[in-house]
């Protein structure tokens, strides 16, 4: 069974034709080719989807489709503006908080709905907001520099 | 996932001639977080989902004079960053701040919480255990560090649930609606022994929604708190917890409502522990009594034995906490 | 930080592929998407040993949208395996299953999930067969045999140095004791994942998730009876590995066959089940170890005989049980010393090699007991491994030459770090740890260096630097920029990279046993240095001075002493092709390390070129009723030669911490008759934001004289450091010691309780 649905995503609208058992996360990668969002797990327990529905960020592969129905998407790829990266992109590129890279997409996403809520949280308040997404390589520190960098503006 | 129709009832009366005409082949979807994992795990594969979230309402927080109404469609997040929540039922905000993860507790709903299928590995793994239609229960000589220390058998599944624990402190009812109408049940008797049945955790027939859950104002004075043992400090389900709601007058103890998560099939309610207390003066010693008597009739298995000692010290810290000692 | 005048090496440089990986335009093989692609899917065995009767897949082939299936009579039927002459793993099971996850039949369909169902049609029968799981019982004559016609030993390694009866003989104390290690999966965040595509007559492509692409292509040929240059291997982005991803797979295997046969490109990608439960993870040991001791710490003899537990193929078996050994006792030395090592199998998930590759294991012990030692003789232990500590210069009892080694440097410097008495609850923990830089043996036995690189300078003034070198996140991209950048006096910004393509680029090992830095690292400035002597004899003539007083620094070539006098890097480039009529600016290098055979046998010879080291302090919190730990922080003191990249190598410290952090205390494969419980980041815990601790690194720069401006290991030794450090210091927390890893509360309350009887 098919549904027409209507989202926004990273401020474009799509009209789209979803088969009711695929997830937000096979939407974007596999239909739209928005392959920034990761899949590590599958079952919401790693946060490499993580994609801001209605401006929250939720695990993407936990979400149907036809669930994302009449709502706002902002993927990884929605978050430069042109050339202009977003300040969040530029701490973690200056900060060294990317190794493999594969977490954070979703690490970024979180962080940003974390600071539109929140622009100067501490740093516990950034390590609970981040709990949800696993990163294997940098062991967090570099990233919550990152983040705190951009919050101490 | 298996596929299957989804449907978006706009009231609930569309939603349950939905249900009835599925006749069992359909689930109740709400925030779809255990729902999608169990069924990408295999172990239910439903040929239709009714999703919930058009229906007007049940995302709804109504305090009214005497008590707080919480449509079953209440996002956690929303639970643990509601100001009155956290000022009238902090256990239930502290509860759902220890559920799962932030963009786990943003899509996962109260009524989903309470009604979440159990986390027992050879349940979710390849076994056909009791649960899943077959005869035996595999934890009893397996692996079971993280099995049911009390009230466990024939299948010894532990509840889930962090907000379960909280909600039966505060003595909460929830609000079924079936095709016979609404009926209230207390929580307490929301929630199934294996004993009772195997195959499910709780009442709900499969022609019914959980609509409300509705928790009554704690009395002046009282206070409450959940504590959660975990190995992560994130997404772990409780090796123990404990809700407790304490009230204290004159350094006596009016009222108690001891309820332990992640030990037994059900969330447990420690009423000889209470019994230890309600009454009398809140000393020391008592306390080690009544943790104690929390976990007496506990019969652990080969590997969980470690869980009372968990347990007894959530209890202790709890009751510590609460009486200001 | 040693004083020095580089302009790029020993500054903080962001990696050069993080703006596209934090944008989300970085490719990964996941992400891949290739015209009629058809996605594969694998039947693995539901039994731990059984005998293949009969394989049916009639209804499968006949499901719609299925193009092909296939089975072991599809393959030739060759073995694999990491180490050639052990290779004993077939792409499909041929004749039996070993292990539940053993390959049984492939598909290849439109779609994913009609991939999954077809599956579920392919009958297997099977004759179950007694299987084994327990490494002690599988080493009894009378258990059930994994691989016909051999016991159930994979490897077997024993050797002496010394007399150790004598040693025992000779120490004022001896101590004994038992430890045992959990197996752990790598857990890269990417999956496993590769897309192969067969284009007729005979050329094969393949993406893949890989550590090292040469590796790859040389087990596909072999695999698949291929020539090497019929066979192409790219590395797009790889997100994590950790040394899961350094060998061939099944699903490799099958993916060429099946686009073969099809026509089509087909992709497979593991699911997380999958990873946890069919690829590798980490050696559970049985470590009986006995360490004979002077009064005043010196250390006479040791003794480890452990029992290495490898699952049902041999993988990287016979290398694990090497190193566990070859690194008994680095950093310390010791008179005697006596190491037997079994590799057993048992028909469970296979072992292999992870961050660290067999030595956290035996280290966990002997740094554990080591602990116990100094604490019965009223030592401090960080005095105890100064007494003992190997210094530069060395060469130890089994041959490994210390060229550089700024160990009790680390010593001294934790030891300033460590605060003095501490309340009840808190404790701290101390522990050291050696590691290599890249092996000096040569697993393929091929005639190619160990490392190569190319560098062409074009005229717009960038270079372009073509390396084998498959960065899978941890860096090392940017740090052979950062060398080529140094050498000929550009930015970072004007490397392009060429890499991990053995079409176009030159040979390279992989990323593994911690080389890169070190090896691929003098490779590139061999090669940045012949370009940067073009260069310099073309601006000499230009210049009329000689090319012995020109400096490359900042773009320009330039006379030392009169910096005004020189021109520009793209116009030095002009001027060189002109020179020689229009020749290209090429540079080559390549690294062979010192012929330094290691005999497995005797256990004798220089396991690397060059060795890490350091020592590491663990501050924990204990909730004794709780039987809760947390570590507060870490204190890590690293020599790890000069430190190219000191953010980088920061980075490889933090994240091998969190790594081991999760390791010590909660990470364990739960296996039931060889099924795994938890193959999921449920019940297998990662450690989360909350959950590390706060970690302080001070580096302790020896400059190795063999490694690239003194290069050596950085980050993946600290692991080895990490667990007993964290074990050390809940023992001193609480005076309960545990000898099993993980540490969980179930095991404290234990310990615990046990301290008060």
């Amino acid at each position: 069974m098919t549904h027409q649905i209507e989202l926004i995503i990273n401020g474009e609208h799509y009209e789209l034709m979803v088969k009711a058992n695929k997830t937000l996360l096979e939407l974007l990668r596999e239909d739209l080719d928005l392959t920034g969002t990761k899949m590590g797990c599958g079952t919401g327990d790693c946060g490499a989807c993580t994609v801001l529905l209605d401006n929250r960020p939720v695990n993407a592969c936990l979400v149907l489709a036809v669930e994302a129905r009449g709502k706002e998407i902002v993927t990884i790829e929605g978050l430069a503006q042109g050339e202009t990266l977003h300040p969040l992109q530029q701490a973690f590129i200056d900060h060294g908080a990317v190794q493999c890279g594969f977490c954070t997409p979703g690490m970024i996403l979180t962080a940003k709905a974390l600071l539109d809520n929140n622009p100067n949280p501490t740093e516990p308040m950034i390590r609970r907001a981040i709990a949800g997404n696993i990163c294997r390589c940098t062991g967090y520190t570099k990233i919550v520099k990152a983040i705190m960098a951009v919050a101490s503006r | 996932m298996k596929g299957f129709t989804f449907h978006k009832p706009r009231s609930l009366k569309e939603a349950l001639a939905m249900l009835k005409e599925a006749d069992g082949k359909a689930k109740i979807m709400a925030g779809g977080t255990d729902l999608l994992g169990a069924m990408k795990d295999g172990i239910m594969q439903p040929e239709r989902l009714i999703n919930l979230q058009e229906i007007p309402d049940l995302a709804n927080i109504r305090p009214d004079n005497d008590r707080l109404h919480l449509g079953a469609l209440v996002s956690l997040h929303e639970i643990t960053v509601h100001p009155s929540i956290q000022k009238r039922f902090g256990i239930l905000a502290q509860a759902a701040q220890e559920v799962g993860s932030p963009q786990l507790r943003n899509m996962g709903t109260l009524g989903g919480n309470l009604c979440q299928r159990p986390r027992c590995w050879y349940y979710r793994g390849d076994f056909v255990c009791l649960k899943r239609g077959g005869d035996q229960c595999f934890a009893v000589t397996g692996q079971n560090k993280y099995h049911a220390v009390i009230e466990g058998g024939p299948c010894f599944i532990v509840h889930p649930s962090d907000t379960a624990p909280a909600l039966l402190a505060m003595d909460a009812s929830v609000r079924i609606a079936g095709p016979d109408g609404e009926k209230i049940a207390a929580l307490e008797k929301f929630f199934m022994t294996p004993r009772d049945n195997v195959t499910r955790e709780n009442i709900l027939e499969p022609d019914q929604i959980l609509t409300e859950i509705m928790v009554p104002l704690p009395r002046e004075g009282s206070r409450g708190i959940y504590l959660k043992a975990r190995e992560r400090r994130c997404w772990d389900f409780a090796l123990a917890s404990v809700a407790l709601l304490l009230n204290i007058d004159d350094g006596i103890c009016q009222e108690i409502r001891l309820v332990l998560g992640g030990i037994a099939p059900i969330p447990f309610r420690a009423s000889k522990a209470e019994e230890v207390l309600k009454g009398k003066p809140i000393e020391i010693e008592l306390i080690d009594q009544a943790c104690r008597m929390a976990l007496s009739g506990a019969r652990p298995l080969a590997s969980n034995a470690y869980k009372l000692e968990l347990t007894q010290a959530l209890i202790k810290q709890a009751l510590l906490t609460l009486s200001n000692k | 930080m040693k004083h020095h005048n580089y302009s790029i090496i020993g500054h903080r440089q962001p990696a050069v592929d993080a703006a596209s990986k934090a944008t989300g335009q970085a490719q990964y093989t996941v992400d891949i998407q290739l015209p009629g692609m058809l996605w594969g899917k694998i039947l693995r065995s539901k039994y731990p040993h059984a005998r293949i009767l009969n394989i049916d897949t009639s209804k499968a082939e006949k499901l719609a949208g299925i193009k092909a299936v296939i089975t072991h009579k599809d393959t030739l039927g060759k073995k694999f395996g990491f180490v050639r002459n052990t290779a004993d793993q077939y792409p499909l099971a041929v004749d039996k299953v070993r292990y539940i996850g053993d390959e049984i039949a492939a598909v290849a369909a439109v779609a994913e999930d009609v991939a999954e169902e077809a599956l579920a049609l392919i009958r297997v029968d099977y004759e179950v067969l007694p299987a084994v799981f327990d490494p002690l019982e599988a080493i009894d004559p009378e258990a059930p045999l994994i691989h016909d016609g051999q016991n159930n030993i994979s490897a077997r390694l024993a050797w002496e140095f010394g007399n150790v009866e004598e040693g025992f003989g000779e120490s004022d104390f001896v101590r004994q004791d038992t430890f045992y290690t959990q197996p752990v999966n790598h857990c890269p965040l990417e999956p496993h994942a590769c897309v192969a595509s067969f284009e007729p007559p005979d050329h094969l492509t393949v993406w893949a998730s890989t550590q090292g692409v040469f590796y790859l292509r040389n087990q596909l040929s072999r695999t698949l009876d291929m020539p090497i240059s019929n066979i192409r291997v790219i590395r797009p982005q790889v997100g994590g590995a950790f040394g899961g991803k350094i060998e061939l797979f099944p699903f490799n295997v099958c993916a060429a066959i099946l686009s073969q046969k099809t026509g089509k490109p087909v992709k497979i990608v593991c699911t997380r089940e999958e990873v946890f439960t069919a690829t590798r993870c980490r050696h559970p040991m049985i470590i009986h170890l006995k360490t004979g001791v002077k009064k005043d710490g010196a250390l006479v003899a040791v003794q480890a005989r452990i029992i290495l537990d490898g699952g049902a193929y041999n993988s990287t078996g016979p290398v694990a049980t090497y190193l566990a050994g070859a690194f008994l006792c680095l950093p310390l030395k010791a008179r005697n010393i006596k190491y037997e090592g079994f590799r057993v199998y048992t028909n469970k998930p296979v072992c292999g090699a992870q961050r660290g590759h067999a030595v956290p294991q035996i280290r966990f012990a002997i740094e554990s007991q080591l602990d116990i030692i100094a604490e019965t003789l009223g030592l401090d232990p960080i005095e105890l491994h100064l007494k003992n500590a190997v210094q530069t210069g060395d060469v130890t009892l089994n041959k490994q030459v210390i060229t550089s080694c700024g160990f009790s440097e680390c010593l001294e410097k934790i030891k300033a770090q460590r605060s003095p008495a501490l309340p009840e609850g808190k404790g701290i923990g101390f522990a050291t740890c050696a590691f290599v830089s890249g092996a000096t043996y040569h697993l393929f036995f091929t005639t190619e260096a160990f490392a190569n690189a190319i560098i062409q300078a074009n005229e717009d003034g960038t270079v372009s630097l073509i390396t084998g070198v498959a960065d899978i996140g941890q860096g090392s991209d940017t740090v052979l920029a950062m060398i080529t950048a140094e050498e000929l006096g550009i930015g970072v910004k004007d490397i392009k990279l060429i890499t991990a393509d053995t079409d176009l680029t030159p040979y390279d090992w992989g990323s593994g046993s911690s080389r890169v830095t070190y090896q691929a690292g003098n490779a590139t400035k061999m090669a940045a240095a012949q370009v940067k002597k073009l260069l310099l004899e073309a601006v000499s003539h230009e210049l009329d001075v000689y090319p012995e007083e020109l400096v490359a620094r900042d773009g320009r070539i330039f006379v030392r002493d009169r910096p005004e006098k020189g021109i520009s890097f793209a116009e030095a480039v002009s001027l060189a092709q002109k020179s020689t009529g229009g020749e290209p600016i090429i540079g080559q290098g390549e690294f062979q390390p010192q012929e330094a055979k290691v005999n497995l046998q005797s256990g004798e010879g220089n396991t690397s070129p060059a060795y890490s080291f350091g020592a590491q302090l663990a501050q924990v919190e204990i909730d004794k009723e709780l039987g809760k730990v947390k570590v507060t922080k870490m204190v890590v003191a690293h020599d790890c030669g000069l430190a190219i990249n000191p953010m980088a190598i920061e980075g490889q410290i933090e994240g091998s911490i969190a790594m081991g952090h999760g390791q010590a205390l909660y990470e364990e494969l739960i296996q039931e008759k060889g099924q795994t419980l938890n193959a999921d980041f449920i019940n297998y815990r990662l450690p989360t934001a909350r959950d590390v601790p706060e970690v302080e690194t001070m580096l302790v720069e020896s400059v190795d004289p063999g490694g690239p401006y003194g290069a050596k290991e950085s980050g993946e030794g600290i692991i080895v450091s990490t667990i007993p450090a964290i074990a050390n210091a809940i023992s001193n927390a609480t005076g309960g010691r545990i000898h099993s890893l993980p540490l969980t509360p179930e095991k404290l309350l234990k310990a615990l309780e046990q301290k008060t009887k």
